[in-house]
């Protein structure tokens, strides 16, 4: 995101000046070294983006070719009426606003903390990292098992601490099935966090702080004036990145909740498998996915926006 | 003075290390439990999920591995990664080479056109890809999640890119002079010297596609081709009370992506937020 610049100099060939021939050879070359990537691209990506968009207009059980009907926006203006969108939509904002927002908070605390320099930091740092490389399934089923409203890790916790009172189904409960699938998503992932903050406090030249320190600011001061500003592009990346995955997660709450109960955890991407695959409404569900898109879409142009106002 | 300094200081470097060492435990205990509890019975789990095993009883995973087809899922998994991540390493590789080294009419638009591709959340155009891999007739076959995880090699195409953009012209033309065509010197000199940044591409996809879950939901609807992440919520719904059995699978299903982070730590951080930085 960051390369554009770089990218749209292309490189003065070693074979400029080549005769007409030589050079229509080299050009069939690099089509050549492209094209098996460009094959797959085109025909299992590209393509099913402008699908999801005419999908999006159909009425379509994606059965047969036969029961295909042309509908316009209907789908986009059954959605506007649809209460179960709006939650879920509704609940993709608080993920973001919460669960997004969590761990970019946690990931850069800790990379502070990190980047200090004591003994066993590169040990603690290593740890923290293990949940970004577990499977969401694994992390999904083995917190369902700790939050099981009898057996689990959780109620006989908090009734040892005498909150008896505080004991429930977490993910049974409408008022608790949502965070509780946060909380789980921020275990998962602020490692990731942590990590980009982490390269991008090892990128500050040390002479800055050292300057500072004869200037005689103190540890909050060189934070909130070296460190804070010379992080704004990192942070806009993470922010970025956090909001875009928490926007785009399925795995988590289908193995946890499934959406439910009664929609309570329901977010786009398990509305629209419900919607395509076990209603067979693909026309709905594209349409959802479309929302979804353009979603990702508008926070990645933000964040372009963001950082290059940075750079200018 | 001095004195006082030296007190918050080591107050500060207790504090840290006070809050280091307890999201340690809050990020290692849920894996410890799962780890120990696979060795549990079913007795012993209902008397107290929390405590340690009497014994290191190995007949959950033997369970897991034979009767609960685990040792078949495993092997799904190899069979749709390996291929997965080798063919994604060539697509792309070759693809970077091209756009970073040679000049040919359209390479930037094209190469734009590719980098959109990263923008896109696979979850998004799950819709189109299934209808299109059952309207191939590929349902129930790996070949299907082959395809679909060679088309996002975008990511690749953009680590890889950067790097073969930094090697010296010297080094390719001396290979030329030689009389080594371009495909010989991509293959024997520019490729070799990428091993690096090859090694975090394949990292990357590696975690990804052995992790991967909506697209084998959807493409895997027999029961026999699933992979691991699939293979746990079947196993999830058969032997729902028996969590010793379901730890068992679960660790199973950790110890790949685990051994390998503790073999090559610094080369998966590196994938990883390589990745998702493009992602």
């Amino acid at each position: 995101m960051t390369t554009s610049q770089t990218v749209a100099m292309p490189l003065p060939a070693a074979g400029a000046r080549q005769p007409r021939r030589g050079r229509l050879l080299a050009a069939v070359e690099a089509y050549l070294f492209v094209l098996p990537a460009l094959v797959f691209y085109a025909l299992f990506l590209a393509l099913p983006i402008v699908g999801v968009v005419i999908i999006s207009l159909l009425d379509w059980s994606g059965i047969s070719m036969k029961d295909i009907t042309f509908v316009g926006f209907a789908n986009y203006r059954a959605m506007a009426e649809d209460p179960v969108f709006w939650q879920a939509l509704w609940h993709n904002i608080i993920f973001i606003g919460f669960g997004a927002v969590a761990m970019v908070i946690l990931g850069l605390f800790l990379a502070v903390l990190l980047e200090q320099g004591l003994r066993g930091s590169n040990l603690f740092r290593g740890i923290f990292f293990i949940p970004t490389i577990m499977s969401l399934v694994v992390v999904g089923i083995v917190f369902v098992l700790l939050l099981s409203p009898e057996l689990g890790l959780v109620n006989p916790l908090l009734r040892s601490a005498g909150l008896g009172s505080l004991t429930r189904a977490w993910l049974g409960d409408p008022a608790t099935a949502l965070p509780t699938v946060i909380g789980v998503d921020v275990w998962k992932n602020f490692g990731l966090a942590m990590f980009l903050f982490v390269a991008g406090l090892k990128s500050i030249p040390q002479e800055y702080y050292e300057a500072a320190s004869i200037d005689g600011a103190g540890a909050w001061r060189r934070f909130l004036d070296i460190t804070l500003p010379a992080l704004r592009p990192v942070t806009a990346v993470v922010i970025t990145l956090t909001s875009i995955n928490t926007l785009k997660l399925f795995d988590l709450v289908y193995v946890m909740t499934a959406g439910g109960p009664n929609h309570a955890s329901q977010v786009l991407t398990t509305w629209m498998y419900a919607q395509g695959f076990m209603f067979n409404n693909m026309g709905y569900g594209s349409a959802l996915a479309v929302v979804l898109l353009l979603m990702t879409f508008v926070i990645t142009v933000i964040q372009f926006k963001l950082v290059s106002r940075d750079e200018t | 003075m001095v004195g006082r300094l030296r007190l918050t200081r080591s107050l500060s470097m207790i504090v840290t290390y006070a809050i280091f060492v307890m999201v340690a435990i809050i990020v290692l205990y849920p894996l410890i439990w799962m780890f120990y509890t696979s060795f549990k019975e079913q007795w012993e789990i209902f008397r107290d999920p929390f405590s340690l095993p009497t014994s290191l009883n190995l007949a959950n995973y033997v369970e897991a591995w034979t009767r609960g087809s685990f040792g078949r899922f495993f092997f799904n998994s190899v069979l749709v990664t390996i291929p997965s991540v080798a063919g994604i390493l060539l697509v792309s590789s070759l693809a970077a080479y091209a756009f970073a080294r040679f000049t040919f009419r359209g390479s930037s638009v094209l190469f734009y056109a590719i980098l959109i591709g990263i923008m896109v959340p696979p979850q998004a155009i799950v819709i189109p890809a299934f209808l299109l891999v059952a309207r191939l007739g590929l349902i129930n076959s790996f070949a299907a999640l082959f395809l679909t995880y060679l088309s996002w090699c975008p990511v690749g195409i953009f680590i890889l890119h950067a790097f073969f953009k930094s090697l010296p012209q010297e080094l390719l033309d001396a290979a030329r002079i030689d009389g080594a065509g371009s495909f010989r010197v991509f293959w024997e000199i520019a490729l070799p010297l990428a091993k690096p940044a090859l090694a975090t591409v394949s990292i990357f996809y590696f975690v990804w596609v052995w992790n991967d879950f909506i697209y084998p939901l959807l493409y895997l609807q027999d029961d026999a081709m699933s992979t691991i992440p699939l293979g746990l919520m079947l196993f999830r719904g058969q032997y729902q009370t028996n969590w010793g059995l379901q730890a068992a699978a679960l660790s199973i299903a950790s110890f790949v992506p685990l051994a390998f982070y503790l073999l090559f730590q610094d080369k998966f951080v590196k994938g990883v937020t390589a990745g998702a930085l493009k992602g």
